[in-house]
C-alpha cells in the first residue's frame, strides 16, 4: 500500500473513532478520576480556568448542547487539530520537508 | 489518566512542567533522526490516532472506565522520541481546546504520558524483540510495552502525588488502588496496540518494524 493510500485510509478510520465509535464510549469516570473519587481527592480539582469556558470544552460543541452531532464534531475537530499541530511540529525541520 | 488542575501543589507541578519541557526539546532534537519525508505525514496521523483512541472509554468494571493512552503504539509505529512529541500535541490540544487535563498539569501529564508511557513503553517492546523477532514479537512487543506504560505511568502518578498531592492519603493505598485498575487498563490497552500493529504491519509491510520507523525504512527506498 503506497503512503498516500495508507494516509487517506487510516485518516478514515480514525475520523470514524472520534467522530461515531467515541459516541458509544462509555461515561464512567476513567481509572485515575475513579481512584480519586475512591480516595477522597477527586474535590481538590479546579475547574475555575478560563479553558472550561472554551467553545469545545468538554468535547462539546458550544450551542449545539450535549447531543451526538455535537460530540461527533468536537472529535473530528480533536483529530484535525492534532494532525495540522503535528506536522506544524515535524514540517520545520528545513530542507526535504519543505518540498511538500 | 489525565490530571486536573488542582490535584497536584504549584511546586510540583513547576517541576513536572520544567521537566516535560526538556523532554519535549531533547525529543524534537532526536526525532529528526528518527523521521525522514515520509514519516511526516505517518507521525501527524499517529497523533489523529491517539487523540481519537483516547475518545474511547471502554468499562472496564462497574462505574469505572479506561481508554487507550497511545504511548506505547505511538513509539513503535514512529519511533519514541517522535512519539513524545505526538503525545504532548494530543495533550496541549485536549488541555486547550477541550479543558480535559489542566493547564497547571499539562507538564504532569506530559511527563505520565508522553514521557514515561512512551518511553516505558518503547523500553519493554525493545526487550521482547532481544528474544524473538517476527511480525508476531513486533505486535506483541508493543502491546507488552502498552500494558506496562499504563502501569508505570500510574506508579509515576502515585510517586508525584506522594510528592505534592494537595490531600493526605496512604500511599500504599493509593498505589494499590493506581496499579490495580490501571493494570486491567492496561491489559486493554495491550490488546488494543497488539491489533492496531499488527494491522499496520499487514497493510505497510516496512512499518513498524523494530527500531525502524516506517519514516527511515521508506525514505531508504
Amino acid at each position: 500500500m503506497s503512503t498516500r493510500a495508507f494516509t487517506l485510509a487510516a485518516s478514515v478510520v480514525t475520523l470514524l473513532v472520534a467522530g461515531a465509535l467515541s459516541l458509544a464510549a462509555s461515561g464512567s469516570p476513567d481509572g485515575l478520576t475513579f481512584v480519586s473519587q475512591l480516595h477522597g481527592f477527586a474535590g481538590t480539582e479546579d475547574t475555575g480556568s478560563l479553558l472550561h469556558d472554551g467553545p469545545l470544552a468538554g468535547y462539546a460543541v458550544r450551542g449545539l448542547g450535549a447531543d451526538q452531532l455535537s460530540g461527533a464534531l468536537a472529535g473530528v475537530i480533536g483529530c484535525v487539530t492534532c494532525f495540522a499541530l503535528m506536522r506544524l511540529v515535524v514540517r520545520r525541520r528545513g530542507t526535504t520537508a519543505a518540498r511538500r | 489518566m489525565h490530571v486536573p488542575d488542582g490535584f497536584l501543589s504549584s511546586p510540583t507541578c513547576a517541576v513536572t512542567g520544567a521537566v516535560a519541557v526538556a523532554g519535549v526539546a531533547l525529543a524534537h532534537r532526536a526525532s529528526r533522526r528518527e523521521l525522514g519525508d515520509d514519516g511526516v505525514p505517518m507521525a501527524a496521523l499517529v497523533t489523529s490516532f491517539v487523540f481519537a483512541a483516547q475518545m474511547v472509554n471502554v468499562p472496564i468494571a462497574a462505574g469505572i472506565s479506561g481508554h487507550v493512552m497511545g504511548g506505547a503504539l505511538a513509539a513503535v509505529l514512529v519511533g519514541p522520541a517522535t512519539a513524545t512529541l505526538c503525545l504532548s500535541a494530543v495533550l496541549l490540544v485536549q488541555a486547550v481546546v477541550f479543558a480535559d487535563g489542566g493547564i497547571t498539569a499539562l507538564g504532569t501529564n506530559v511527563v505520565l504520558m508522553a514521557l514515561v508511557g512512551v518511553w516505558v513503553g518503547w523500553a519493554v517492546h525493545r526487550a521482547v524483540l532481544r528474544f524473538a523477532r517476527s511480525d508476531a514479537a513486533v505486535a506483541i512487543g508493543a502491546g507488552l510495552g502498552a500494558l506496562a506504560s499504563v502501569v508505570a505511568s500510574a506508579v509515576t502518578f502515585t510517586g508525584l502525588y506522594a510528592a505534592g498531592g494537595h490531600v493526605d492519603v496512604p500511599l500504599d493505598d493509593l498505589a494499590a488502588s493506581m496499579i490495580r485498575w490501571h493494570s486491567l487498563i492496561g491489559v486493554g490497552e495491550g490488546i488494543v496496540t497488539a491489533v492496531v500493529v499488527a494491522l499496520v504491519l499487514a497493510t505497510r509491510r516496512d512499518a513498524a518494524l523494530p527500531g525502524r520507523p516506517v519514516a527511515r525504512e521508506a525514505a531508504a527506498r
